[in-house]
């Protein structure tokens, strides 16, 4: 499959630009592409399709700049948000195009058409019209069309964003599956973190059309290196505390305080602080202890597998997920420790 | 405020049948999410209420009456659309104003009306802004607001949350959350996404295809599913089942699962199993419940499969280890685990839930 | 696209001829794909537009004996121009063609508008009520003219069912002369009216109508607040659309009255063409009708930037 790279991509809209942006994307990965909407994540894979002519910058596939080159000569596919089947066609017709326009021979297509059809599971609704199939199957028929042609490279954007959140959880695992056993080249593009999170097997994370972090999902949920990634990933997001380390070893806040170990705080610098913690790091415990600080429940929200506990500490609210189901009062005042080995300390906000 | 009840509530649209013999109460201040997949009917139950679609048949009650007013406008309804509905033409204060506009109130009491409400839900500084420029988050709140100034007995609201991005989405759950113990009124929340039924919902009504599958308080539903359909709809990630047939020989039972593998059941799992109707059963068990690795203890089931995919859902993995049976999901014990590893994962027999195959009741659900 | 600067085997660059690139490159194709249109629109529109302001600023006509483009000989200007500002038939025939407007678009506008809000919503034949409604438009004015024309007869059917006497007359009356050219313009053009403000009403989201409905809106304050808001564009398109058609009015007045009875119903374009074919005072004719063209233009554009503004809605 194909290896992909980006250098120094720049691109001007009228309302902002994307860029510059570098990017290695190596073959045969999962590589996933995340921001807010409007960031610029869809413009980047239209610079990688060729769609878009980027301002700036090269674009390489396997080395081979291509950075003009118009997009069907790269060799890739792609699968847009809304799918794009040709309605008029049935399963069959849509999955084959590519090979008919290309003039592939009958028993060509047929083979092909067969094996794209085994492994996406979608033998048996080949003959019904996209009208007629539901948003899941017509996700498949979407990407076998993408399938049949044997790309370099996938790119999608955004493909199962249409569907039932349920649908969702079990084609996000279907498309990594895919992706593995295939020894694909998959850029996959998102808004939904959690969706990213969970299938790429490294992302980029893009934010005003520039890209502030690319590692893999383990590396970019724990050690994010801008606040704005720390923000980005994790339902709920990272907590973020504004306030103040002082020489004793306290962290004050807006209406609270807790004493933070000195030797953690060795290394880090003194004064205004933006303190994060991520909710699954903060526990919950009936009594006072070294570290700990008083907050109050406001709401709860029951999972079922976890809960997420809303909380006030002051005027800051702070959401904590602990696994399991847990019963808390509406203004029961508990205890919150939160644990220093997974705090991170950013620069403050204006 | 006021409670809602639907008897026998049925909508035929031509030959299709998009509500079935429905029959749900709703209390007057309760937060009740219709929760189901796209086309069970959940949308046309929630327009049959605000009256815009009338029932073929059966009886809509609010507070133990039919309703009285004739015309829509009269209902005193309040109706959030999935895709806001905001009159883009008019500014956001005309916007807020509307519902009030209409009934003539006065100039001076609308306009304390539409500050507090617009300062509430953090959109003052738009007020005088044209409602069509605003981002889609924005005007979401817009059209919350819009219905809520109007202090509607009840608050209907068709997928709120659903065009908006993942991390405004979590924000706006728990606003919602908060607007509505504070106005007390009784909400209907329709939605196809679990999470949020789960997390805004004092209690949750599942639909499929016409039909009500469930009503219950979220973690009620969660324990205590009514059928398959319940089970796998609700709770992330989707509970793991296993389909088979269920033999005895002498005094033990045990598991013929589909594609092959042979299990043994501890015995109060075999009781329940025993009461199916036929001999094909499915066993359904929470990826949190299932360890990697044997736990040694009578009371497990055992098996065997391989690792296929890892997936991170926030901060915990989840590994779907491929068996002959199908993929069993598995969240304990699996920090270490990698792609293609050969797993044994153990299901302990309290949090395995026993299905009949043949209807999806839940075998052993003492349910209302 | 076919890449024609491949050599052949040879390996010398083939000769490629001009006609074989046009179809690989746009702006080639661009040209000679517009050439013909760009010829007709010449012939048609720019030249005569030179002749006229040519022939404007002289006193020309053609019973002088000589060529058009001679004209210069009998050089004039602006002696056309000042004579059309104080011609006092002009201004009259102006006159009533404002007349004509200002009556007919309103009733047009209100009845299509009226008409438009009947069929928003469905009811049992809408189509073939749909249908007889647009015909009017479809009939060549003329021929509507000749309809009106027979039906306004003395003797003819309007007199018949209103029970009036033949003495009561309507083509001849110096009166009611003016008010059956309305008539047959109303009758005529209504439906052009209903049909682009129907299709602004539809436009208008329905959700957003139902939202206003679910907040307490009566139907009529929906409509005042909601749909003809929404129908802005729509409405000053139409209404300049048809100020500017309206201001033309001939062929009914043709076929019916002639201008009569006497000069009654003669408007602005009657009057041009009974110079033109009856005086031949073509040189007069041409500065008359450059100015009402730039008039009208001025006008126009005023009327679509007052309204036709681009949406914010979506």
């Amino acid at each position: 499959m194909a290896k992909i790279s980006l250098q120094g991509v720049v691109k001007r809209y009228p309302t902002f630009t994307v860029g510059p942006i570098d990017l290695e994307i190596p073959d045969n990965e999962f590589f996933g592409i995340f921001g807010p909407p409007s960031c610029g994540k869809t413009s980047i894979l239209k610079i990688i399709l060729g769609l878009v002519v980027p301002d700036e910058g090269k674009v390489f596939v396997d080395g081979t700049d291509v950075t003009t080159l118009s997009p069907e000569k790269r060799n890739m596919a792609m699968v847009f948000q809304n799918l794009a089947l040709f309605p008029h066609l049935n399963g069959a017709q849509n999955i084959s195009f590519p090979l008919v326009e290309r003039g592939f021979s009958k028993e060509k297509i047929d083979k092909e058409l067969e094996r794209v059809s085994s492994v996406l599971h979608v033998g048996h609704i080949l003959h019904k019209m996209p009208a007629q199939m539901s948003g899941g199957e017509r996700q498949r028929i979407a990407l076998g069309r993408a399938f049949v042609r044997q790309p370099g490279a996938f790119l999608l954007d955004e493909p199962i964003a249409a569907l039932d959140a349920r649908l969702r959880e079990e084609m996000r695992v279907e498309l990594k599956r895919l992706q593995s056993e295939g020894n694909h080249t998959f850029i996959y593009v998102s808004h939904d973190e959690e969706e990213v999170m969970s299938v790429a097997d490294r992302l980029a994370i893009v934010v005003d059309g520039k890209v502030l972090q690319v590692g893999t999902p383990d590396e970019i949920y724990n050690r994010p290196n801008d606040v704005r990634v720390a923000t980005q990933i994790g339902s709920p997001p990272m907590n973020l505390i504004q306030g103040n380390v002082n020489g004793t070893g306290r962290f004050e806040a807006e209406g609270f305080e807790f004493s933070l170990p000195l030797d953690f705080l060795a290394d880090k610098p003194q004064g205004a602080t933006t303190l994060g913690i991520r909710p699954e790091n903060l526990a919950i415990g009936k009594n006072p202890q070294i570290g700990s600080f008083e907050a109050k429940v406001v709401a709860v929200e029951p999972l079922g597998g976890h809960t997420i506990v809303d909380m006030h500490a002051g005027k800051q609210t702070i959401k904590v997920r602990i696994a399991g189901q847990h019963s808390y009062q509406d203004g029961e005042r508990l205890y919150l420790h939160p644990d220093v080995q997974h705090m991170h300390f950013f620069k403050p906000s204006a | 405020m006021s409670s809602i009840s639907l008897r026998n509530i049925t909508k035929r649209f031509g030959d299709f049948t998009a509500v079935s013999d429905l029959n749900l109460e709703i209390a007057d201040g309760e937060f009740l999410a219709l929760l189901g997949p796209s086309g069970c009917g959940k949308t046309t139950t929630m327009n049959m209420v605000a009256g815009i679609e009338s029932a073929s048949s059966g009886d809509l009650l609010f507070d133990g009456k039919p309703p009285t007013a004739k015309r829509i406008q009269d209902r005193g309804i309040g109706f959030v659309f999935q895709n806001y509905a905001i009159f883009t033409h008019m500014t956001v204060r005309e916007n807020l104003a509307f519902s009030l506009t209409v009934k003539q109130r006065p100039q001076s009491e609308i306009d304390k009306r539409v500050n507090a409400m617009a300062k509430r839900m953090s959109i003052d500084h738009r007020l005088d802004q044209l409602s069509g420029k605003l981002s889609v988050n924005e005007m979401q709140k817009v059209a919350i607001a819009r219905s809520a100034i109007a202090e509607p007995k009840v608050f209907l609201l068709d997928e709120p949350l659903s065009n908006l991005d993942a991390s405004f989405r979590a924000y706006m759950r728990a606003e919602l959350k908060i607007l509505q113990h504070e106005f007390k009124q009784t909400m209907v929340y329709v939605t196809h996404d679990q999470i949020e039924a789960m997390s805004l919902a004092d209690r949750i009504a599942i639909m499929d295809r016409g039909k009500l599958m469930q009503v219950g308080a979220p973690l009620d539903v969660y324990n205590n599913p009514a059928n398959v359909f319940v089970a796998q709809f609700v709770g992330s990630p989707a509970i793991n089942l296993l389909e088979g047939k269920l033999v005895t020989e002498g005094g033990n039972s045990s598991l013929h699962l589909n594609g092959g593998e042979t299990i043994s059941l501890p015995p109060t799992l075999a009781k329940n199993f025993a009461k199916s109707s036929t001999d094909r059963v499915v066993l359904g068990i929470r990826a949190q419940e299932v360890k990697a690795g044997s736990q040694n203890s009578a009371n497990e089931v055992l098996v065997h499969g391989m690792v296929e995919v890892i997936e991170r859902i926030g901060p915990v993995r989840v590994a779907h280890v491929h068996t002959p049976a199908g993929v069993v999901k598995c969240m304990q014990g699996v920090d270490a685990t990698h792609v293609g590893e050969a797993l044994t994962v153990s299901l302990p027999e309290s949090s395995c839930l026993a299905f009949d195959a043949a209807s999806g009741n839940r075998l052993n659900y003492m349910g209302h | 696209m076919p890449n024609n600067n491949h050599s052949n085997h040879t390996g010398a660059p083939e000769a490629v001829g001009y006609w074989s690139q046009v179809g690989s490159s746009p702006e080639r194709l661009g040209f000679w794909m517009t050439l013909p249109t760009v010829l007709l629109l010449l012939f048609i529109v720019v030249f005569p537009a030179i002749m006229q302001v040519y022939l404007s600023i002289t006193m020309w006509s053609p019973l002088d004996g000589t060529p058009w483009y001679l004209a210069y000989q009998n050089f004039d200007f602006p002696g056309q121009y000042w004579r059309a500002l104080l011609d006092e038939e002009l201004w009259n025939a102006l006159g009533r063609t404002l007349l004509i407007m200002v009556v007919t678009i309103p009733i047009q506008f209100a009845l299509g508008m009226g008409l438009a809000t009947l069929f928003v919503d469905e009811f049992p034949g809408k189509k073939v009520f749909y249908s007889i409604l647009l015909t009017p438009m479809m009939i060549v004015p003329a021929v509507t003219g000749l309809i009106f024309y027979l039906c306004f007869q003395s003797t003819g059917p309007i007199n018949n069912h209103l029970g009036l006497p033949v003495s009561f007359s309507w083509l001849t009356d110096t009166d009611r002369a003016m008010i059956t050219i309305m008539v047959a313009d109303i009758w005529q053009w209504t439906p052009l009216m209903f049909l682009i403000l129907l299709a602004g009403m539809l436009s208008v989201p329905n959700d957003q109508i139902l939202a206003a409905r679910l907040l307490g809106a009566s139907e009529v304050q929906i409509f005042r607040r909601i749909v003809l808001p929404r129908m802005k564009s729509v409405i000053i398109i139409v209404l300049a659309l048809r100020t500017v058609e309206s201001f033309k009015i001939f062929d009914s007045i043709s076929v019916m009255t002639k201008g009569g009875p006497g000069v009654q119903t003669e408007t602005i374009s009657y009057y041009i063409y009974r110079l033109t074919f009856g005086d031949f005072e073509w040189g007069y004719v041409a500065a008359i009708g450059l100015s009402i063209l730039i008039g009208l233009t001025v006008l126009a554009v005023q009327l679509l930037k007052l309204g036709a503004k681009p949406d914010s809605n979506k």
